[in-house]
């Protein structure tokens, strides 16, 4: 790890180039600097244009499989760790709500649990500890 | 065509996935789709891997819709940031119990693979903007950030196969970044 320079894994960490631990030494990083979040999702965006230049045309059976198996699931049924009924369509979309960190950390956001910071008493460890590396990853992913 | 999709009809369509309408997931899934299987097959460079992956990022998309925030950045950054990471975490922990000798022999045939990579990558016209600003890259940069992203590498690995330290791994990611958001007119 760059200890010298925490600032300077911005685009490592975009491109996924960061093992553990040191992606999630990152992310606790991002938390603290906002000038890096940005970088981070300018970053994102930046490699979402190499990803969409790399498309291929996928087989129709692909999206046959996927929708079969989303029938099987209520969307937005991924619970959230403590707060399974706090869900919501679009209160939380309000303009200029996203990016105040209370705002983020109130009960019922839909926020990942591994991105919040420590003390965030609606957390269900169990549930946190099975889902968190994934929703890391989403809440980063829209960071 | 779903396709031509803007990004504003893209993030009301997500909205309405969270809301469990099916039409709007599969406009959703039509524009994403094909970067989302060319990510997951360059990382995984085995397609029966990439679909299965590609399955699992729009079973997360329709469960997680809910989540997205579109001040945050765009539905195909969402998706394709899920994708990749997705991607690389399977490579990784498919890696972690491959042997060391078999993990050297894929680091030598990194470089060889960048070229193909690239070709089979950036093979049409729509994608000239993308290549072309990679051109614009020193090698070391270009070499840094298409080794990380479509074949996966971890810093580590860029450091042993560019023969480079590791910061400078880290600082060559950075600048080829910035150079690319930069011709790519991406904006925060």
């Amino acid at each position: 790890m760059d200890t010298e320079n925490p600032h300077g894994a911005t685009a490592a960490y975009a491109l996924d180039a960061l093992p553990e631990p040191e992606r999630a030494a990152f992310e606790a990083h991002l938390e603290t600097c906002p000038d890096c979040a940005r970088e981070v999702r300018e970053f994102a965006a930046t490699a979402a244009l190499l990803g969409a230049a790399a498309s291929v045309e996928p087989p129709p059976a692909l999206r046959e499989a996927v929708l079969r198996r989303i029938r099987e699931l209520p969307a937005g049924a991924e619970p959230e760790a403590g707060t399974p009924s706090t869900r919501q369509t679009g209160a939380e979309r309000a303009p200029g709500t996203e990016r105040e960190p209370g705002a983020e950390r109130s009960p019922g956001t839909e926020r990942a649990p591994g991105v919040d910071r420590a003390p965030s008493s609606e957390r269900q460890p169990g549930a946190e500890r099975q889902l968190g590396t994934e929703r890391a990853h989403i809440g980063r992913a829209n960071r | 065509m779903t396709r031509a999709r803007t990004e504003e009809d893209l993030a009301d369509a997500l909205g309405r996935v969270a809301g469990g309408d099916e039409a709007a997931f599969v406009s959703v899934y039509e524009a994403v789709s094909p970067a989302v299987l060319g990510v997951t097959s360059a990382v995984l460079r085995d397609r029966a891997q990439a679909e299965e992956v590609t399955q699992e990022v729009f079973v997360e998309v329709w469960r997680t819709a809910g989540r997205y925030r579109r001040e945050r950045g765009g539905v195909r950054t969402w998706v394709l940031t899920m994708a990749h990471r997705r991607a690389v975490d399977r490579v990784r922990s498919a890696q972690a119990s491959a042997d060391r000798e078999r993990r050297a022999a894929r680091l030598e045939a990194a470089l060889p693979e960048f070229d193909e990579v690239t070709e089979a990558a950036l093979e049409h016209e729509e994608r000239a903007r993308v290549r072309r600003c990679l051109e614009g890259l020193t090698a070391l940069q270009r070499q840094s950030v298409v080794l990380a992203y479509y074949g996966g590498r971890t810093c580590r690995e860029l450091s042993e196969t560019l023969s480079v330290p590791l910061g400078t791994v880290k600082t060559r990611l950075r600048d080829g970044l910035l150079r690319l958001r930069d011709c790519l007119g991406v904006s925060g």
